[in-house]
Order: structure tokens, then C-alpha cells, then sequence
């Protein structure tokens, strides 16, 4: 028995070096063709409505004021969350766990927010659970790190667990505290316990913050010794070893600021934008942060181009949803991130590989070298 | 003349790099070819093409006169051709008869080519049959005149019948599969070449020269009879090497057809008939081995002539440097690794340590850098400090007081030391004008110290390991980052400072001609050699005390090799003393002023290498205790 030999039309090469601005043609080319997807499967959704799709997107994030502010703070989201894994990615430690770890800073803040007894002033609230959100999502992604450090466990499947129990602690949290078994969060309505607004300016706490950190962890990854000790390790374990690296502390050192971050973002989830707790608050976005964090190559300013992408798309097709009635907005969303980032994805092989079609006259081997023609 | 290979025009190419270009040659049958070139000259990629591994992208090849598409391993095998790569590729947890098993199949075995063979002359049973049916009607018809004749030819044709049948039955029987009669046929190939192997050892207890071993074995028995070696003799002892070349010959004789690739020029002498020689993945051209001179294929391999000699100068006044006393290591695995060394390295020479890699070497280096545990044993450095003033780059300024408090130090001008009163200020000063000099050496433990301690105290290493890069060195960084590697942490504050790591890659790249298109080009992309230069230059530079290299040639070309041996030299005459850990004897007896061979983490002895024999280091790296005592006698 042999298997069919099949003589394909093209061979598949790995491309020896590839310039920057190539690479982002080839990128540019791929953001365009998933936009233009999106618009095809906008029509499968509903005929006719290929244009309305951009109008959607256009409108949906520039059409008013509010919108922007909207749109900032939906990017500002993916951003934080992107920017949270990216040290530890940097040193290919997949903490695909930030999800949870950022459940955790929701739960602590709107726990905190809601039950503080209302003798405490306003402030002081915010920063016990401020601190309440960043050391939950420390611990929470300190766990699978001691048990990868202590008994060599896979540290993917263990934060991906651990994003499970964060979304259950979640509706535990709101069963309990739920008014009359009404199985929602009440929302928190004391001004003073807040960050969402400063002055009439909708969620500018949360942006301001999020280019803060985006800022902070490119210089951290690009200009400290400790991101340099990042990228070392990241490249290879042996040779962090060799030049007096300890690969178990900056692992420690590492997930802390992974998950303190995340922690931050569930802080500012909860106490900067929806005021409220359920179990869809993170939604998912955790994963896609890690999707993005990886398409920017943990490279901060490149992960800000895909997050704002992505933010676009979320809301844009939101809007666009509910402009062409099609009842499930969130699935409409979700269905044009994936592709986007799918197709973001494939071009990615583009980048690192050239498709060269054979001629026939080629797959007949002639003697004469090919320059001669 | 028979043609066993022929090349016409063969090009292979990876992307941009050429690997063969217009390659054409033949091979004779029944001849032992070397393959000459130097790394990177296209060797290996030549034959992976002829083994099935590459497919060229034009030019033919043809085996035994056939044009031969050759699209995978297995096909190669349908030509006949069997290659021995240097990474073996066997199954560790199977037994030599047990690897010698897999994937053969029915048409590999020798009952079913001679089966084959024979039918092709004398036609399959049922041509036979038809032919033996038409003669029998012939004979019975009467009128023919011509019966004896006919009679004759159908005796013949009957006989034909009986031996086609009887082959046809040995063949049914052959169990090919079987375990008991691939031992056997084993053992018969083992006794025609002259190999020795145990057919019921299991790979993981054999040696590399066993392995290798198995591996000829595995591709005679699969029916090669175009043999390729891909540098055979990289990983053996000079009597391994001996036997391997001797069980060479007598395939040779049994008509087999083998090509060698290889480096070594004193092996091309000894055992081929012929050599090719490729330059830049070109063809060269071909040579009688006896016509042939050393410095004639250098030249030629090379493209200019190469001075081979490497000048050794007597070590100048050697002092004890860094001493090791019945140094212990144990493995994660609780074996015991390096096993009561003791040896003192002088300054101002080089100590080899020869030996078959894994034999303790490498966690012998790693342990003296403070990279892997001590199990007991101790580590001394005598940092020559004599007259020298102080410096505290390394040291606390509690050290610095405790030290003056026991009598370490003196003033320049002569005067005693007395630190009790004078603030941490002015000692800096006083440092900072060098006027607090040492009485005497300074003696350093290092069983107690950190890597990074370990380092700053004049100790360097620099290991390449199989895949070069991976132990001091960072592919994905540019050479300046890679200079910084060692040097991050100086200096105050929260961020890198690449300016000096960039004038030390700039010093790097001009003293060692290193090859590259800047200093930011990330070392994934440079050339093996140049990222050794990177590696060997950077831990050069910071001027150690003690300088550690294993395997810093490796599969360098013979100019980056000699570049390296240079670099040593050279440290040698600045008093450092100079540890090297090589793999090619010759190398290590012309460079080497002392040679410690290490046989499973003992050492087996310690010579100097002006008084030691090839065979000798050979021995005694293969079984290392009883030739221990030999060398007593």
C-alpha cells in the first residue's frame, strides 16, 4: 500500500528574510480582505446589507461623541488585557488565564463597592479595592505558576482552569448576594464609590490608565533590565541559566505583574465602566487579548494597532447589528472578531512563507540554469 | 567501469542561500569516495538528495545507470542506497535486532532479489510452464527431424523450472519479520564485514560507535549497496575509527560502493580510493587519492593555501590558577557525573580535556562556573593579585572592611591598612586612586558563589553546544544585546544602557572579522562560525582570569578554526589559563600544552602533550581506569 502521490502546483518556501514594511503590506492586505469577508457574511445574516455593514462601522464608533468615548473605552479593555499577558508571554509562559484573573478584580471590586458600609468615605473605597482587585489577580495567577515552578505543570491548562473557577466563583458571589434570589447583581449607584466619569467625559479614567500601562510595559519590555532578562529567557532557558538569570524568580516576579494587571482591568471593568457584576463582564475578551497579544508579536505598539482593530470591529458590528435588526448582536460580534482575527492569522503564514507556483517547463528539469533565459 | 552514481547539473537551493549549484560527477562502483568540503560547501545536502531527504530543484540523478527519482527514504532504498546520517535514527528502547527489524519488508531480503534476479533471466514459472507445454508439443510431433535438440531444450527448460521453484519456496520461507532469523542474518553480516555488536543489546546501553555500527548493519540488511557516511568519524576514538575503516574495507571488497563525507584530511588519506571536492556547493573536482597531497586538497577545498601548522609557545612562568579537588557532581538522575576529579589548570597555558562527549565535561565546566551543584569536592581560584590594588566591582564594601580587619591589604606607599575609622566615601576614593593594593594572591572559594559571583571573579565559559546556539547566547538578539548579555546589570537604575555593549560588539566584529551586516542583525542569522566568534570574542573580552571553552570549532571551516586556535593562543600569552574541551585529537595535541583525558567522569590521566601518543588519549578515553594503571607501569 502506497499513499497517493499528489503533485501539487506549488511549493511552499520559507522565506529567508522579509522586511517590516513588506510584512505590514502583507498584514494591510489581510485587514482589508477580513473587512471585506465581513461585509460578504453581513449579507449571509441578512441580504442586501454588504454597505450597511461599513456604514454600521463607521457609525457605530465615529458617529457621535459618545460613541468615540465608547469605542475607547471597549478598546481600552482589549488593550489592558492584551498589554496584562504580554510579559509573560515574552518570556513563553502561556498565561492564557487573564480572563479569570481579571473575573477575580470584578468580583473583589463590586463585592467591595456594594457592601463597604457607607460610613467609609468614597475614595478610600476605591483604593481598598483597587488593592483588593490587583492582589486577587496576583494570587490568581500566582497559583499555577508555583505549581509550574514547584512540580513542572502545564501552566496553559492550569490558567485555563483556572479561568473556569473565577466565572463560577463569579455566580456564586451573585447568587449570594443577589436581593431576593433575583440571580442578578445590584448595581452600584454611589457616585462617590465610582471612577467612570471626570466631569461630563465618559470613561476616561479607564483610557487614561490603559495608555499609561501600554506605555509603561513597552519601555519595560524594550529599555529595562528586567524585560531584557524577559526576552532572554524567552529565547532560550539554557543561556538565561548560563549568564546568572534565576528562571524561577522572574517567572514569579513576571506573573505578578501578568496578573496584577488583569486584576486592574477587572478593577476598572467594574468600578470605571459598568458599575455592576455578572458573569459575562470579562466575556471572553481575555482570550481575546491572548489572540491579540500574540498577532502584535508582544510588542506593545503593534498590539495597540490589532486591540483598536478588534475594538472597532466589536462595536462597530454591535451597531451594525442592531441598524440591520439582526436579533443576537453579541453573536454577530463575536462571528466578525473570529474571522478578523482568523484571517489576521492565515496571513501571518504569508509572512513567514512564499507560495511559488511551478511552471511545467521547470518540473521538467532542464539543464540549463535559469538565468540563461 | 561502472557507474554506481551519477550526477548531472544537480542544483539545490533553500530560499536564497544555494546549497548545490550545477553539481556533476559519477561515482564508481565498488570504491570507497570522500566527499570533501568544508561546513557549509553543500556535502550533506548533495547526498540527502541522492538518500531521499531533499529533492533537487533541477539536474538528475542516476543510480546504476538508471535515471532515479528518488522522492523519499524508503525510495532511496528501492535504489539501493542507504545513508547513515549523523544523528543515528534509531529506536532507544529496542534492541539492536529489534531496530534491524523495522520496516523490512519481503522484497528487502536477499532470497527475494536473488528470486528476482533469476526470474529475470529465466522467465517466472508460468513462462516456463507455457515454454516447457510448447516444447513438449514439438517433441511430439513426429515430423520434426531436430528431436534431440529439442529433447535438450526441454530437459533445460525443466531444470529451469525446478530452480525457479525451489527459490520460490526458500523465499516463503524466509519469516523476514521474524526476530530469531534477522538475528541470524545479523550475525552472518557481522561476520563477512568484521563488525562486532551484540544483537540483543538495547540501543539505549550501546555506545555511539555501537550505535553506528548498528545503523551499517541496519542499511546492509535492508539491501544497500551504495553506502553513504555522513561525517562517520566526528563522534569516535582513533581505534574506533580504526575498526569502523577496516569493516569500510572488507564492504569494499564484498563490492559495495561507499562515500564519505567528511573534513578530516587524514582520513581522505587513509581510506579512500577518491576524493570529490565541493567548494560553496560546487563541484571542484576529483582526485586519486594517492596523487593526492594534504596541502593540495586543502588548497583546493579552500580555494587558496592554508598554513596548518598551529605555532605552540612554551608556557611563561605557569602559576597554579585554578585548583579542583576531588570534585563530586551527581546528575538530576543520581548518577554520578564527574566522579573525584582533581587537576590544577596554571596560568599562561592550555589544559585539554579530552574525551567522548558525555563523559562529564560538560557538567566538569558548568560545575567550576557555579552552574550545576556540587555534590562534595572543592574549587579554588587563585586570583594573582599580588601588588595589585583593590577593586570593588564585586565586592561589598563589609567584604572590603573584613579584609582589610584580617591583614589583606596594604597603602601603595607601603604603609598598613586600617579601615576601622574611615568612612565608606573615602574608601571609594581611595580605591577609585588605586592606592589600596593586595599583600598577597587572593584565594576564592568558589563552592560557595553564585554564577553571576563566579563570573565577576575572572572566571568565563563559553560552551557551543550541538545546536550553537542556546548556552550563552540569544538567537533572537542582535549582537549588541548578545554583548550586554553579561553586563546588563551594570550600573545604577532601572534601565539597559546599550552604549558600551555596541562599542565592545563594534571592537568584537573588527578584531575577529566577524561577518555580518551590522550590529543589530539578530544572531539567528549569521553563519555558524560568526555566531562562535560572537561568543568566544564577548567572554574574551572582559579579560578573564580563567578562560573555559568546550567545543568552539565545532563545525567551524578550517579558516574560523584556525582564527579560533589564534584567539586561545593568545590568551594563552596574556596569563590567562585557558581551559578547552575539544573533540579532534590532532587538534588538541598540537594546541594544548597539558591534556587531561576524562573517561565517564574520572580522570583517566593528565599529560603533557609533548609526551603523549594519539593512541594513547584514544585508549584511555574508550576504557579509562585500567589504561590508568597501564600508563603507571
Amino acid at each position: 500500500m502506497k499513499p497517493a502521490k499528489i503533485n501539487f502546483p506549488f511549493r511552499i518556501a520559507k522565506r529567508a528574510n522579509i522586511t517590516n514594511t513588506k510584512a505590514w503590506i502583507i498584514r494591510g492586505i489581510s485587514i482589508v480582505a477580513a473587512l471585506l469577508v465581513s461585509g460578504i457574511v453581513c449579507t449571509l445574516f441578512k441580504p442586501g446589507s454588504f454597505l450597511d455593514f461599513y456604514k454600521g462601522l463607521v457609525v457605530g464608533c465615529f458617529g457621535t461623541t459618545n460613541y468615540i468615548f465608547e469605542l475607547l473605552c471597549c478598546i481600552s479593555i482589549f488593550l489592558l488585557l492584551s498589554i496584562a499577558v504580554t510579559p509573560a508571554f515574552k518570556m513563553k509562559f502561556w498565561n492564557i488565564g487573564v480572563e479569570g484573573q481579571a473575573m477575580i478584580g470584578c468580583i473583589l471590586t463590586a463585592v467591595i463597592l456594594l457592601l463597604m458600609p457607607s460610613a467609609i468615605p468614597g475614595p478610600l473605597v476605591i483604593i481598598i479595592a483597587l488593592l483588593a482587585s490587583v492582589t486577587g489577580g496576583m494570587i490568581w495567577a500566582i497559583i499555577p505558576t508555583i505549581f509550574k515552578i514547584r512540580f513542572n505543570t502545564n501552566e496553559t491548562l492550569f490558567t485555563l482552569m483556572m479561568n473556569y473557577v473565577a466565572t463560577i466563583l463569579a455566580a456564586v458571589t451573585i447568587a449570594i448576594v443577589s436581593p431576593g434570589g433575583s440571580q442578578t447583581f445590584p448595581l452600584i449607584t454611589d457616585p462617590s464609590r465610582l471612577l467612570i466619569n471626570i466631569g461630563t467625559i465618559k470613561y476616561i479614567p479607564f483610557i487614561i490608565v490603559t495608555i499609561l500601562f501600554t506605555v509603561m510595559m513597552y519601555f519595560y519590555l524594550r529599555k529595562t533590565k528586567e524585560g531584557f532578562e524577559l526576552s532572554v529567557m524567552g529565547d532560550s532557558i539554557n543561556t538565561a541559566r548560563y549568564v546568572g538569570i534565576k528562571p524561577h524568580w522572574i517567572m514569579f516576579r513576571t506573573m505578578l505583574i501578568s496578573g496584577g494587571l488583569a486584576g486592574l482591568c477587572g478593577f476598572l471593568i467594574v468600578c470605571g465602566k459598568e458599575a455592576t457584576l455578572s458573569k459575562t463582564l470579562v466575556g471572553g475578551r481575555g482570550f481575546t487579548a491572548v489572540l491579540i497579544a500574540w498577532l502584535g508579536h508582544f510588542n506593545p505598539a503593534e498590539i495597540t494597532i490589532f486591540a483598536s482593530l478588534v475594538g472597532i470591529l466589536e462595536q462597530g458590528a454591535t451597531y451594525t447589528a442592531g441598524l440591520i435588526k439582526i436579533s443576537s448582536k453579541k453573536y454577530f460580534s463575536g462571528v466578525i472578531i473570529g474571522l478578523f482575527i482568523l484571517i489576521v492569522i492565515v496571513s501571518e503564514f504569508f509572512v513567514n512563507y512564499q507560495v511559488r507556483f511551478k511552471s511545467k517547463n521547470k518540473l521538467i528539469s532542464n539543464n540549463k540554469p535559469k538565468e540563461a533565459k | 567501469m561502472k557507474e554506481a552514481i551519477r550526477f548531472t547539473n544537480v542544483t539545490k537551493t533553500f530560499g536564497k542561500t544555494i546549497a548545490n549549484k550545477n553539481v556533476s560527477f559519477s561515482v564508481e562502483k565498488g570504491k570507497i569516495y570522500a566527499i570533501l568540503g568544508e561546513n557549509g560547501s553543500g556535502k550533506t545536502t548533495l547526498m540527502n538528495v541522492v538518500a531521499g531527504i531533499y529533492r533537487q530543484d533541477t539536474g538528475k540523478v542516476y543510480i546504476n545507470g538508471k535515471e532515479a527519482d528518488i522522492k523519499s527514504p524508503l525510495d532511496a532504498y528501492k535504489y539501493q542506497v542507504g545513508m547513515i546520517h549523523q544523528h543515528f535514527k534509531l529506536v532507544d528502547a529496542f534492541t539492536a535486532v529489534e531496530n534491524l527489524a523495522q520496516g523490512v519488508k519481503r522484497s528487502d531480503t536477499p532470497e527475494y532479489r536473488l528470486l528476482k534476479n533469476e526470474e529475470k533471466e529465466l522467465g517466472t514459472l508460468r513462462q516456463i510452464k507455457k515454454k516447457i507445454k510448447k516444447l513438449e508439443q514439438m517433441v511430439a510431433n513426429e515430423k520434426l527431424i531436430d528431436r534431440e535438440l529439442l529433447s535438450r531444450k526441454l530437459k533445460a527448460a525443466r531444470e529451469d523450472y525446478d530452480t525457479i521453484k525451489s527459490l520460490k519456496k526458500s523465499e516463503r520461507k524466509v519469516k523476514f519479520y521474524n526476530l530469531k532469523t534477522t538475528e541470524k542474518r545479523m550475525n552472518t553480516l557481522c561476520k563477512r564485514y568484521g563488525f562486532v555488536i551484540d544483537p540483543r543489546k538495547h540501543v539505549y546501553d550501546m555506545s555511539v560507535s555501537e550505535k553506528q555500527t548498528l545503523e551499517i548493519v541496519k542499511a546492509i540488511n535492508r539491501g544497500a549497496d551504495i553506502l553513504i557516511l555522513d561525517e562517520p568519524t566526528a563522534v569516535l576514538t582513533p581505534q574506533e575509527t580504526r575498526h569502523l575503516f577496516d569493516a569500510l574495507r572488507s564492504m569494499k571488497e564484498h563490492g559495495h560502493t561507499i562515500i564519505i563525507i567528511t573534513h578530516k584530511l587524514n582520513e581522505v588519506k587513509e581510506i579512500s580510493d577518491k576524493v570529490v571536492i565541493l567548494r560553496q556547493g560546487e563541484y571542484v573536482g576529483e582526485i586519486e587519492t594517492k596523487k593526492a597531497t594534504i596541502s593540495q586538497l586543502t588548497e583546493m577545498m579552500v580555494g587558496h593555501k592554508v598554513n596548518l601548522a598551529i605555532k605552540r609557545d612554551k608556557p611563561v612562568n605557569p602559576q597554579d590558577r585554578l585548583i579542583v579537588k576531588n570534585l563530586k557532581v551527581v546528575n538530576n538522575e543520581n548518577h554520578v557525573v564527574v566522579d573525584n576529579v582533581s587537576f590544577v589548570a596554571h596560568s599562561g597555558e592550555i589544559l585539554g580535556v579530552a574525551g567522548i562527549s558525555g563523559n562529564g565535561q560538560k557538567e566538569l565546566l558548568e560545575a567550576i562556573s557555579g552552574l550545576y551543584p556540587i555534590s562534595s569536592g572543592s574549587i579554588t581560584l587563585i586570583n594573582p593579585k599580588k601588588n595589585k590594588p583593590l577593586t570593588i566591582l564585586h565586592k561589598t564594601m563589609k567584604e572590603v572592611r573584613k579584609l582589610a580587619h584580617d591583614g589583606a591589604f596594604h597603602y601603595s606607599d607601603g604603609k598598613r591598612v586600617d579601615l576601622t575609622k574611615v568612612s565608606n566615601q573615602k574608601i571609594r576614593e581611595l580605591v577609585k586612586e588605586k592606592k589600596i593594593v593586595f599583600n598577597d594572591n587572593e584565594i576564592v572559594d568558589l563552592g560557595t558563589k553564585d554564577p553571576l559571583q563566579i563570573r565577576e571573579s575572572g572566571i568565563h565559559l563559553a560552551f557551543v553546544p550541538e545546536d550553537r546556539l542556546g548556552m550563552g547566547l540569544v538567537g533572537e538578539m542582535d549582537i549588541t544585546d548578545n554583548m550586554m548579555l553579561r553586563t546588563y546589570k551594570h550600573g545604577k537604575g532601572l534601565f539597559v544602557r546599550r552604549e558600551k555593549p555596541g562599542q565592545l560588539a563594534d571592537k568584537v566584529i573588527k578584531d575577529l572579522s566577524v561577518v555580518t551586516p551590522s550590529k543589530n542583525t539578530r544572531i539567528r542569522f549569521l553563519s555558524g562560525g560568526n555566531i562562535q566568534k560572537v561568543l568566544v570574542g564577548r567572554e574574551i573580552a572582559f579579560a578573564p582570569k580563567v578562560f573555559m571553552t568546550a567545543y568552539p570549532v565545532r563545525g567551524l571551516d578550517i579558516n574560523s578554526s584556525y582564527a579560533i586556535y589564534n584567539l586561545l593562543q593568545k590568551q594563552k600569552q596574556n596569563d590567562v589559563a585557558v581551559i578547552y574541551v575539544g573533540e579532534d585529537l590532532d587538534v588538541l595535541l598540537d594546541l594544548c600544552d597539558r591534556i587531561m583525558v576524562l573517561c565517564q567522569g574520572k580522570v583517566a590521566g593528565i599529560f603533557d602533550a609533548n609526551k603523549v601518543t594519539k593512541d594513547k588519549i584514544g585508549l584511555l578515553m574508550t576504557n579509562g581506569g585500567k589504561g590508568n594503571e597501564a600508563s603507571k607501569n
